[in-house]
C-alpha cells in the first residue's frame, strides 16, 4: 500500500504538471520581435527601416531597374538580337510587352511593393510609437515617405498606372485593387514629402550622410515628382498625355498639393502649377543648402568608385551598396574589365555613338562619361568600337579594396539617385516652363555648364551659349541636351524623354543620324547635306599602346595624316611595330552592306545596330507613343481580379 | 496472479498480449466445474519448425480456469486431473489440445499459425485484436519484412497495403519516399501521414533502421485515426520496433552487400548527328551562325570526320559510378521473467550512381522492460540514429547539375579545346555554359559539394500500473533531440563564387530540434452481465517541438583546399563571414482524448472516440479543435444463422465508421506579423554590414487561421474462408476535407501568398486485399497476396467565387511560356496538367508561298499562326504546330486545355511467397495505373533549351524529324517543294517537327510530352536458403539463411523517360503537392543485386 500511495502522489503530480501553464499554447520565440517593440526605440526602428532599404541590394534593383532596363534611348542603348526572342533583351528593344512570363519583371514588381509595404509598416509603426516626436524618429518617418515615393516613382515609370497603397497590408483589407492613375500617385507622394521634409536631417546633420535619404534628396524628389506630375505619361488608350489633358485637375483635390513657399500657401493643380512647385522646391533647397558643384566632374564618380561619400558635394543621395552583398555598378555598367586583379565586368549598358558625337569638343564631361577603352587586365587596354561605347563614370579597377580576380557582381560602388546639378537643371527647366528663359533659369543652366568647360571656354560655351537661348522653346531644347550631357550613363534619360513626350522623336533622330554618319563613312549620298555634315568624322580610330594603355591618334575626326603602317592590336607590341597603329571601326560600324555572291555587287543598308536597338518602335514620324511600359507579370495577372495587360501600348 | 489488462503500451505489445491470453485462460478456468484426482504434469513447449522452446505459452486444463504459463525455457509445471485435457495456446501459433492420460511428462510442439484473426494490431494508445477492430487498419508484420532486404521502412511498405501509395521520388541514395494514405486531402499542405514510432510522433521514419521494425500498422479511417485527433487526417503509420522478449539470449546478425547499375539509358544523337544538327541550327542563323559553328567544329566539308569520333557517354560519366552498398545489423535479446531487454545496432551504407553521392547511417536501439512489482511495470527505450548524406544530387537549382545535362551535353567538343574565350565578355548564362563546356559532369558536380549530417537521439520511458482488476494507468514520457548539420561548398567555377570574389565559399548550417512528449492514460475494462463488455480509456497528452539553428557563411577560400579541410578550419577564410542564429517558435500541442469500446455478445462492436487538440499554431480563440468518431462492426459469422456456413466460412465482419480528424500542418506564427533579423543583401551605409529587421513570414499574416477538418466515412467487409486459408477485405471510403489550409496566391503589396482556410476536397475509393495460404505443408508452403486501391480525388470547392486556380510546376522556372502548367479545378482531381495540344508540324501544304526577299513563309488564310515559339525558324514548314482550340486563327495562351491528369486510377501490388525444404522465395510486384506523366526531360532534351550546341534525344535524329539542311551542299533549303520531298512524302515522311521550333528559353507544355505513366514493376525477387538446423547447430548457429535479391528487376511501361515513378522536380516547394507527376532532372533509378546473410546464434 505504501507503494500505491507513492503512485497516487505521482499521478497527482502528473496531473498538476499536465494542466501546466496557461501560456503553453501562446508561444513566443526569442528570435521574434513584435511591432510594438521594434518601434519603441530608435536603434530597432532603424533596423526596420533598413529592412526597406535592403531591397535595393536585390537583383531587380541592383542591375534591372536602376540601369539595365533604362535603355534604349538616344543616350543609353544596348544592342539586342535581330528579332524578339522572348529574352530579357526585348526590354531594350522596346518589345517587352511579350515578356509576361519573364521572372525578372515579376520580381521587380514584387520588390517595389515589398519595399512599399515595409515603408508603410515603418510609417505606421513610428506614428504609433511612444517616441514619435524624437527627432531621429521623425527623420526616419521622412525617410520612409521618401523611399516609398521613390518606389512609386519606379513603378509608375516602368508600369504606368499601378495599384496604390498608403497602408501596410493586413488580412481583411482589400489588397487586390484596380490600378490608380499615376498622376494621383505622384500627387500623393509629393504631398507626403512636402509634409515631412521639414522634419528631416540634411546630409551633414546625421552620420548616414548621403547614404540614407536626407532632406536635400526629399526636396529634390519633390521637384522630380512635380516634373513628372506636370509632364506626359502613357495612358490606357496608348497615347501620351498630361494630367491636364484628361483628368479633372481643377476640382479633384486628390490631384492637388498644398504647400508653403516663402510664407505663401499655394495649391498646385495644373501642369503649370507643378512646374512652379518644382521651381519653388529647387529654390528652397538652394536657399537652405546651396553648394558648389565639384569643379572636377570626374571626381564625383571617382568618389563613388573609391567608396568616398562627401556631403555638401554633387551627390544628394546615393544607394549604399555593400561589397559582396549587392551592387552591380562596375559590373553591368561602367568601364569593361575582362581580367586583372579586381574582377570582371559583364557590361549591359552602353552609350550610343551619336551621343558621343553630340558633345562639344571642349566639353570635359565627354571623356568622363564615355569610355572608348576596355581593360584586358589592370595594365592593358583595348579600344572599343563605336557601337559598344561604355559608360566611363565607374570603373571597378579604382576599387580601394580588392574584390578578387574572379569577382563579378557585388562591387559595393554606390549608385547616385540625384545630384545637385539635377536640382539646378530642374530649376532651369521648371522656371523656363513657367516664366520662360529668365535669369533664374539661365543662371542655373550656367552653373552646370561652367563646371563642364575649362574657364577659357566660358565666354563662348557658357555665356554666349546661354545668352543665345532666347526663346522658351530653345531653352527647353538646351535643357534636353544638357541633361543628356550631364547625366549620361546615370540612366535618367528614358523617363525624362517620356515626361517630355519626345521619346519617339529622339529615336527617329538617332536612327537618322546613325544612318547619315554611316553613309558618310562609306561615301554614300554625300550630296545630302545631312550626310555630308559628317564627312569629317573618323571612319576608324587609330591608336598605339603605351605601357599597355591605348593612345588614340584621333578620337572623333579623321586624322590629318592617315597612318599607313596598320597592324592588329596583338601585333602592336611586337618588335618593329613601334610606329605602327591598330584600328578600331568607328563611323564604319554604323552602316553595312551585303554582297551578292554571284555578281559581287554590294547592297547598302543600315547597320544591324541601328535596326535592332529600337526595333520595337517603327513610327518613322516619331510622333506616336513609344511602347516603353513593361507588362504586368502573368503570375500577378493570373492571381488578380483587376490587373490586366490591356491598353498602355502593350497590345 | 496476473491481472487482466487490455490497454498496453505499444512497445510491449507482444509480451502483454501473451499475458492477455493467459488472463483469458484464467477466466475460462474460473467458470469451470469439479475435477478428478490431480497429478503433476511437466513438459517443454517448443516451436515445431525450429525446435526452440517457447516461453509464455498458456497451458490450461480444458474446461477449467486452472492453468499456468511456460517459463523462459518453455517449461511448464501444472497440477492436472489425470483424465484432463491440456490446451496449449500462444499467439502466433495454432492452439493444441492434449489429453493427459495419466502421463506426467508431456512435451508439446506448436505450429506457427498463419491465420490473422488473432493478430494484434496497434491502434493508437493501445492495441486490439484484429477480430475486435471496428476501423480500417492495414498491417505488415515483421516476418514479411525480415525476408527481404530494404533500406527503409517506407520501402518495405511499397505495394503491400491497399490504399497506401508509396512513391520513391527518384533514385538518389537518400531518395524521399512519399507516402499517401487514400490520396490525401490537403491541397497545398503536407499530405503525409502521421508517423508514430513506439508511441512517439516523429517527422520522418527514415531514422528507424528497417531491421529493427517489428511491424507496421497503417490506420486509414477516421474511426481509427481520430484518437490522434488533429494529426490523423492523412492516416497514421504506426511503427513498432522489435521489443524485449525475454528468455534465452538470442544473438542474430543480418547483413547484405548490394551492387547497383543505371536501370535505363536514354538514346542520344551520335557525335556525327550531333554536329550535323548543330550545323543545321548554325546555318539557319545565317552567316554569323556558321562562323560561330566553324570556330567550334570546323568547316562543313570536314564534318565527315565526326563519323569516326567516339563521343563521350555523359550518362555514364554522371551515373556510372561503381557502387557497393552494405548493411550490417547485430541484435541481442534476452532477459528473465522480471527483466527483458533487446539491443540492436545497424550500419548502413548506401552508394549512389553519381560519384560522391551516398549516405552512411548508424542506428542503435535499446529496449528494456522491468517489473518493479506485481502490478507495476517500467519500460525504457533508447534509440540513436546518425546519418551522413553526401552529395547534392540532381536536385535542381538554376546552375546546379541537372539530369538533362547528361543528355544535352555535346558528346564531342570539336575544336573548342583550342578556342580562347574571354569569360568577361559573356553574360551570366553564357559564362555558365562556357564552364559547362569545359568541365565533365562529374567535375561540375564536384563544384557543388554538399554534406548533411543528421543525428537523432530518442529516449522514452513508461510506467504501467495495474491498479485493480480491469483498471490500469500508464504514464509515459519521451524526448528526442535532433542535431542536423548541412555543409555546402561552392567551387570557384560556380556563379555564387563569382559574386563574392571568385573563390570558393561555404555555408554551414547547424540546427537542433527537441521534441518532448508526456502522456497519461487510464484504461478500464469491465463487463455488465455476460454479454456486455466495455473498454474505456481516457488520456491526456502534451507534445512540444522546439528548435533553432545557427549558420556560418564565409567566403574566399583557396581553391586548393578540399571542402573537408575548409570545414575543419573555417578561419582560413580570406573574405567575409556571417554568423546568424534563430530560435523557432515552439510548436505546442495540448490534447485530451477518450475512447469507449462496447462489445455485445462478440457480435456487435461499437467504438466511440473523442479528441480535443489545442495547437499553438493558431491564434487565441482558434487554438482548439474537436474530433469525434464512431465505428460499428457486426461480426456476422457469430450470428446463430451463420452456424451452417462455419465449415467453410471462418470470418465475416461488416464495419462502418464515421469520424473527423484535423490538420494543422502549417508554419508557426502565420497568424501575426513579427519581425526577424536578417543581413542578406544588407544595406551598406558606411560600407558596414548592418543587420536589419524584416517580417518573419513571407506570407501575409492571417489571424483567422483555424483547423482543417477531414471527415471520413468507411464501409468495410472482412472475410475468411476455409479456416482462414483465404482472407480478404473490401473497403469503400469517402473522405472529405473542409476548411483546407491552402497557401493561396494573392495579389497584395509585398506579399504573393497567404495561408487561408478555403475550399474542400474529397477522396472516394475502394480497396481490396486478399491473402491466401495456398499450400501449407511442413516442407512446402505457398502463399499469395494481392491488394488494389482505387482512389478518386476531387476538388469540391475553392475560395468563394473561384472555380479554378493555376499553379506553376516551376521545372523551367519562368521560361515556361504561359508560366502556369497546372490547374486546380472544382470538380476535378488535383494535378491537372495544363498546356497546348500537339498537332504535328506545319507542312508545306499550310503555306501558299515563300518570299525570298523577306525570308518569310506565307501561311494560307485558314491556317492559324503563332507567336509562342520564338524559334529561329519562325513559322515555316516543319515548325511544331498546336491546335487552335478557340479557332481564332492565332495559337496563343488562350488555346490551352487540360492535357493530362496525374492522379492514378488505381495502385496496388501482389506477391508470392514460398518455402520448399530449406529454400524460400518471394516475388513482389507493384503497379500504378491510369496516371499521366509530364515528361519535361523529353522537352528539354529535344530542343535547344538554355544551352549552346545541345545534344538531343535520338528521337530527334534527322530521319525522324523535319530538316532544312541539304546535306550534299550544306545549304538551308527554303523551297517549299524541295522541303516537301525531303520531309513529307513516302519514306522521307518525318514523325517529328524541327527541334529549332523553339527559342532558347522557350519551353511549352504540350500534349506530346504527356505520357501514360502506368507501370507494373517487378520490384523485388528474393531467393533464400536456410541451412538445416541439424547442420547449423553443429557450429552453434541456431539458424543460418543466405539469400539474394534483385530489386527493380523489370518495369512494364509505355513511359519513355528514365522511370515512370516520378515526383515533382521542385521538391519541398510549397506547391509541389499541386504539381505532381513532372519528370525533370530526377535522379535515375537503379537496378540492384543484393547478397545477404541472416544468422541467429
Amino acid at each position: 500500500m505504501k507503494m500505491n500511495r507513492n503512485i497516487i502522489t505521482l499521478i497527482a503530480l502528473s496531473v498538476i504538471l499536465f494542466s501546466g501553464c496557461k501560456k503553453y499554447l501562446n508561444v513566443d520565440s526569442p528570435s521574434s520581435f513584435n511591432p510594438n517593440y521594434v518601434f519603441s526605440n530608435t536603434t530597432d526602428a532603424k533596423k526596420v527601416l533598413l529592412g526597406a532599404y535592403s531591397l535595393f541590394g536585390e537583383d531587380p534593383y541592383t542591375s534591372r531597374m536602376s540601369n539595365v532596363w533604362m535603355q534604349n534611348t538616344d543616350v543609353e542603348a544596348q544592342q539586342p538580337s535581330a528579332h524578339p526572342d522572348g529574352s530579357r533583351r526585348d526590354i531594350w528593344s522596346l518589345q517587352g510587352a511579350g515578356l509576361t512570363g519573364f521572372s525578372d519583371i515579376y520580381k521587380a514588381w514584387q520588390n517595389n511593393y515589398l519595399a512599399i509595404d515595409r515603408t508603410n509598416q515603418v510609417i505606421e509603426g513610428i506614428k504609433a510609437s511612444k517616441i514619435a516626436d524624437n527627432p531621429d524618429m521623425k527623420q526616419m518617418l521622412g525617410e520612409a515617405y521618401t523611399l516609398r515615393a521613390y518606389r512609386y516613382f519606379l513603378l509608375c515609370n516602368f508600369w504606368g498606372d499601378v495599384p496604390y497603397f498608403t497602408e501596410a497590408a493586413k488580412a481583411g483589407m482589400q489588397l487586390d485593387v484596380p490600378k490608380t492613375d499615376k498622376n494621383f500617385i505622384y500627387t500623393g507622394c509629393i504631398q507626403d514629402l512636402v509634409n515631412c521634409e521639414g522634419d528631416m536631417y540634411f546630409a551633414d546633420q546625421f552620420s548616414a550622410g548621403i547614404e540614407r535619404m536626407n532632406r536635400e534628396f526629399a526636396m529634390g524628389m519633390i521637384a522630380r515628382l512635380a516634373l513628372f506630375r506636370a509632364g506626359y505619361g502613357m495612358t490606357k488608350d496608348g497615347t501620351m498625355k498630361k494630367a491636364d489633358d484628361y483628368l479633372d485637375v481643377a476640382s479633384n483635390d486628390s490631384l492637388a498639393v498644398t504647400y508653403t513657399y516663402d510664407g505663401e500657401t499655394k495649391v498646385a493643380r495644373t501642369s503649370q502649377d507643378y512646374y512652379q512647385l518644382a521651381a519653388d522646391y529647387c529654390q528652397k533647397l538652394i536657399k537652405l543648402k546651396d553648394r558648389q558643384l565639384n569643379p572636377d566632374f570626374g571626381q564625383i564618380f571617382k568618389n563613388e568608385c573609391t567608396l568616398q561619400t562627401p556631403t555638401d558635394d554633387d551627390v544628394l543621395y546615393e544607394v549604399a551598396f555593400l561589397a559582396q552583398y549587392g551592387g552591380d555598378v562596375g559590373w553591368c555598367i561602367g568601364v569593361p574589365v575582362y581580367g586583372g586583379t579586381k574582377g570582371k565586368t559583364t557590361i549591359q549598358v552602353s552609350l550610343t555613338p551619336t551621343y558621343y558625337f553630340s558633345f562639344d569638343d571642349q566639353d570635359l564631361r565627354r571623356d568622363v562619361t564615355v569610355s572608348k577603352v576596355s581593360y584586358n587586365n589592370d595594365n592593358d587596354q583595348s579600344a572599343i568600337s563605336s557601337t559598344g561605347l561604355a559608360v566611363g563614370k565607374w570603373n571597378r579597377l579604382l576599387l580601394p579594396n580588392n574584390p578578387g580576380a574572379e569577382s563579378s557582381k557585388g562591387t559595393g560602388i554606390n549608385w547616385p539617385l540625384m545630384r545637385y546639378s539635377d536640382v539646378l537643371l530642374m530649376l532651369a527647366e521648371a522656371e523656363n516652363q513657367v516664366n520662360g528663359p529668365d535669369q533664374v533659369a539661365k543662371n542655373a543652366l550656367k552653373r552646370v555648364r561652367e563646371r563642364a568647360f575649362p574657364a577659357s571656354a566660358y565666354p563662348e560655351k557658357v555665356d554666349a551659349y546661354v545668352a543665345n537661348l532666347s526663346s522658351k522653346e530653345n531653352f527647353f531644347k538646351a535643357i534636353v541636351n544638357e541633361r543628356a550631357w550631364e547625366f549620361g550613363g546615370e540612366c535618367l534619360r528614358k523617363f525624362d524623354l517620356v515626361r517630355w513626350n519626345i521619346y519617339g522623336q529622339k529615336i527617329v533622330k538617332t536612327e537618322q543620324e546613325l544612318n547619315n554618319i554611316g553613309k558618310a563613312a562609306y561615301d554614300r549620298d554625300m550630296s545630302d547635306p545631312n550626310v555630308a555634315q559628317y564627312a569629317n568624322l573618323a571612319d576608324k580610330l587609330y591608336y598605339q599602346k603605351k605601357d599597355g594603355m591605348v593612345a588614340f591618334l584621333n578620337t572623333k575626326y579623321k586624322p590629318d595624316v592617315v597612318p599607313t603602317n596598320i597592324v592588329t592590336e596583338e601585333e602592336l607590341g611586337q618588335a618593329g611595330n613601334e610606329n605602327a597603329y591598330a584600328t578600331v571601326n568607328w563611323a564604319r560600324s554604323l552602316y553595312g552592306y551585303d554582297t551578292d555572291p554571284v555578281t559581287n555587287e554590294r547592297t547598302y543598308r543600315s547597320a544591324d545596330y541601328t535596326t535592332r536597338c529600337w526595333r520595337g518602335y517603327t513610327d518613322e514620324s516619331g510622333t506616336s507613343a513609344v511602347p516603353y511600359l513593361l507588362p504586368i507579370s502573368s503570375t500577378t495577372v493570373g492571381a488578380s481580379d483587376y490587373l490586366r495587360n490591356d491598353g498602355y501600348g502593350l497590345n | 496472479m496476473t491481472k487482466l489488462k487490455n490497454e498496453k503500451p505499444l512497445s510491449l505489445r507482444r509480451q502483454l498480449s501473451r499475458v492477455g491470453f493467459l488472463v483469458l485462460g484464467l477466466f475460462l478456468m474460473v467458470s469451470s466445474g469439479a475435477y478428478a484426482q490431480n497429478i503433476t504434469v511437466k513438459g517443454t513447449v517448443t516451436d515445431a519448425q525450429t525446435n526452440e522452446p517457447i516461453p509464455g505459452v498458456n497451458v490450461v486444463v480444458k474446461g477449467t480456469t486452472s492453468g499456468t504459463v511456460t517459463n523462459v525455457d518453455g517449461v511448464y509445471n501444472l497440477s492436472v486431473p489425470s483424465d484432463g485435457v491440456l490446451v496449449f495456446s500462444f499467439i502466433g501459433y495454432s492452439p493444441k489440445e492434449f489429453p493427459v492420460k495419466g502421463k506426467t511428462k508431456l512435451n508439446v510442439s506448436l505450429k506457427t499459425d498463419t491465420k490473422q484473426l488473432d493478430e494484434v494490431v496497434a491502434i493508437g494508445y493501445g492495441t486490439a485484436k484484429k477480430r475486435d477492430l471496428t476501423g480500417s487498419v492495414s498491417s505488415v508484420q515483421g516476418k514479411t519484412l525480415s525476408q527481404i532486404p530494404v533500406t527503409s521502412a517506407a520501402q518495405a511498405l511499397t505495394g503491400r497495403l491497399a490504399g497506401v501509395q508509396i512513391t520513391t521520388a527518384d533514385g538518389s541514395p537518400d531518395a524521399q519516399m512519399i507516402i499517401r494514405v487514400r490520396g490525401g486531402g490537403s491541397v497545398t499542405g503536407d499530405n503525409s501521414p502521421l508517423y508514430i514510432v513506439d508511441g512517439f510522433p516523429v517527422s520522418s521514419i527514415s531514422d528507424v533502421a528497417s531491421t529493427d521494425i517489428e511491424s507496421i500498422d497503417v490506420l486509414k479511417d477516421a474511426a481509427s485515426t481520430a484518437i490522434y485527433g488533429s494529426r490523423g487526417a492523412n492516416g497514421v503509420v504506426i511503427i513498432t520496433t522489435k521489443s524485449a522478449k525475454g528468455g534465452k539470449t538470442v544473438v542474430s546478425y543480418n547483413g547484405y552487400l548490394q551492387t547497383k547499375t543505371l536501370k535505363n539509358r536514354m538514346d542520344v544523337l551520335s557525335p556525327y548527328e550531333y554536329v550535323m544538327t548543330n550545323y543545321e541550327l548554325a546555318a539557319l542563323n545565317g552567316q554569323d551562325g556558321i562562323k560561330g559553328f566553324q570556330k567550334n567544329f570546323g568547316v562543313y566539308d570536314d564534318l565527315d570526320l565526326y563519323k569516326y569520333q567516339k563521343g563521350t557517354d555523359w550518362q555514364e560519366n554522371m551515373f556510372g559510378s561503381n557502387v557497393l552498398s552494405q548493411q550490417h545489423n547485430i541484435s541481442v535479446q534476452g532477459g528473465t521473467n522480471k527483466t527483458k531487454f533487446s539491443l540492436s545496432g545497424t550500419y548502413d551504407y548506401n552508394g549512389g550512381l553519381m560519384q560522391n553521392n551516398n549516405y552512411k547511417r548508424y542506428y542503435f536501439n535499446f529496449k528494456l522492460q522491468h517489473k518493479l512489482n506485481d502490478n507495476l511495470t517500467l519500460d525504457a527505450n533508447a534509440r540513436i540514429s546518425d546519418a551522413l548524406v553526401n552529395g547534392s544530387g540532381t536536385s535542381g537549382g538554376t546552375y546546379k547539375v541537372r539530369t538533362s545535362d547528361a543528355l544535352t551535353k555535346g558528346p564531342v567538343k570539336g575544336l573548342r579545346d583550342f578556342v580562347q574565350i574571354n569569360p568577361g565578355t559573356l553574360t551570366d548564362e553564357e559564362y555558365q555554359q562556357y564552364l559547362r563546356d569545359n568541365m565533365t559532369l562529374a567535375e561540375q558536380a564536384a563544384q557543388y559539394w554538399k554534406r548533411r549530417y543528421r543525428k537523432k537521439f530518442y529516449f522514452a520511458g513508461g510506467l504501467t500500473w495495474d491498479i485493480t482488476k480491469g483498471l490500469s494507468y500508464r504514464l509515459e514520457g519521451g524526448y528526442t533531440y535532433g542535431f542536423d548539420q548541412s555543409q555546402r561548398y561552392w567551387g570557384k567555377y560556380t556563379s555564387n563564387a563569382s559574386y563574392v570574389g571568385g573563390q570558393p565559399l561555404i555555408d554551414w548550417e547547424k540546427s537542433n530540434s527537441v521534441k518532448m512528449r508526456a502522456a497519461q492514460t487510464l484504461t478500464y475494462d469491465f463487463k455488465l452481465g455476460a454479454d456486455h463488455k466495455f473498454n474505456a480509456m481516457i488520456g491526456q497528452e502534451l507534445i512540444s517541438s522546439q528548435g533553432g539553428n545557427n549558420d556560418i557563411y564565409a567566403t574566399n577560400y583557396s581553391a586548393d583546399l578540399t571542402p573537408e579541410k575548409i570545414f575543419a578550419n573555417i578561419g582560413l577564410s580570406d573574405g567575409t563571414s556571417t554568423i546568424s542564429s534563430a530560435v523557432k517558435d515552439n510548436d505546442n500541442l495540448s490534447s485530451f482524448f477518450g475512447r469507449l469500446g462496447y462489445n455485445y455478445k462478440e457480435r456487435y462492436l461499437l467504438t466511440l472516440t473523442m479528441r480535443a487538440d489545442g495547437s499553438s499554431k493558431f491564434s487565441e480563440g482558434h487554438h482548439w479543435g474537436y474530433f469525434p468518431a464512431a465505428a460499428f462492426a457486426w461480426r456476422v459469422i457469430e450470428e446463430p444463422f451463420m452456424a451452417n456456413a462455419k465449415d467453410w466460412l471462418s470470418n465475416l465482419k461488416l464495419r462502418v465508421s464515421y469520424g473527423e480528424a484535423g490538420n494543422n500542418r502549417i508554419a508557426s506564427a502565420l497568424f501575426q506579423l513579427n519581425y526577424k533579423i536578417d543581413d542578406r543583401k544588407a544595406y551598406g551605409v558606411g560600407d558596414q554590414k548592418t543587420g536589419y529587421y524584416r517580417p518573419k513570414n513571407s506570407e501575409l499574416p492571417n489571424p483567422d487561421l483555424k483547423w482543417e477538418t477531414t471527415i471520413t466515412r468507411n464501409l468495410g467487409l472482412d472475410f475468411g474462408l476455409w479456416n482462414e486459408r483465404l482472407t480478404g477485405t473490401v473497403e469503400g471510403y469517402w473522405n472529405s476535407a473542409n476548411d483546407l489550409l491552402i497557401k493561396r496566391n494573392i495579389v497584395a503589396p509585398g506579399y504573393d501568398k497567404t495561408v487561408q482556410n478555403v475550399g474542400a476536397t474529397s477522396n472516394k475509393g475502394i480497396e481490396f486485399s486478399l491473402n491466401s495460404y495456398i499450400v501449407e505443408k511442413n516442407k512446402f508452403t505457398l502463399s499469395a497476396n494481392f491488394n488494389i486501391g482505387f482512389n478518386h480525388s476531387n476538388v469540391d470547392r475553392l475560395a468563394a467565387g473561384i472555380t479554378q486556380q493555376s499553379y506553376a510546376s516551376g521545372w523551367a522556372g519562368t521560361d515556361n511560356k504561359g508560366y502556369y502548367d497546372y490547374l486546380v479545378q472544382v470538380g476535378q482531381p488535383v494535378g491537372l496538367i495544363y498546356g497546348w495540344v500537339t498537332d504535328g508540324y506545319y507542312t508545306t501544304n499550310d503555306f501558299s508561298s515563300y518570299d525570298e526577299a523577306s525570308g518569310q513563309y506565307v501561311l494560307k488564310d485558314n491556317v492559324p499562326t503563332t507567336g509562342l515559339l520564338g524559334g529561329v525558324i519562325g513559322v515555316r514548314p516543319g515548325t511544331i504546330k498546336f491546335k487552335d482550340l478557340n479557332h481564332d486563327g492565332v495559337i496563343n495562351e488562350n488555346d490551352r486545355k487540360i492535357i493530362g491528369k496525374t492522379d492514378p486510377k488505381f495502385t496496388g501490388g501482389f506477391g508470392l511467397n514460398s518455402t520448399f525444404h530449406g529454400f524460400d522465395a518471394s516475388v513482389l510486384f507493384n503497379f500504378v495505373y491510369g496516371n499521366d506523366i509530364y515528361n519535361a526531360n523529353k522537352i528539354a532534351a529535344s530542343q535547344k533549351y538554355r544551352t549552346s550546341n545541345p545534344n538531343l534525344l535520338s528521337i530527334m535524329n534527322v530521319d525522324n524529324r523535319y530538316t532544312y539542311l541539304d546535306r550534299s551542299t550544306g545549304k538551308i533549303v527554303t523551297d517549299l517543294e524541295t522541303l516537301k520531298q525531303m520531309n513529307e512524302v513516302g519514306a522521307n515522311k518525318k514523325a517529328l517537327w524541327s527541334p529549332f521550333s523553339f527559342g532558347n528559353a522557350v519551353v511549352l507544355p504540350h500534349s506530346w510530352a504527356i505520357e501514360d505513366g502506368s507501370f507494373l514493376r517487378l520490384q523485388n525477387l528474393t531467393v533464400g536458403y536456410t541451412l538445416p538446423a541439424e547442420i547449423s547447430r553443429k557450429v552453434l548457429i541456431h539458424k543460418l539463411r543466405i539469400y539474394t535479391t534483385v530489386n527493380n528487376l523489370w518495369t512494364w511501361t509505355k513511359y519513355t523517360g528514365y522511370d515512370p515513378e516520378v515526383s515533382s522536380p521542385v521538391r519541398g516547394s510549397s506547391t509541389s503537392n499541386l504539381t505532381p507527376g513532372v519528370d525533370y532532372s530526377s535522379y535515375p533509378k537503379s537496378l540492384s543485386w543484393t547478397f545477404g546473410l541472416n544468422v541467429t546464434f
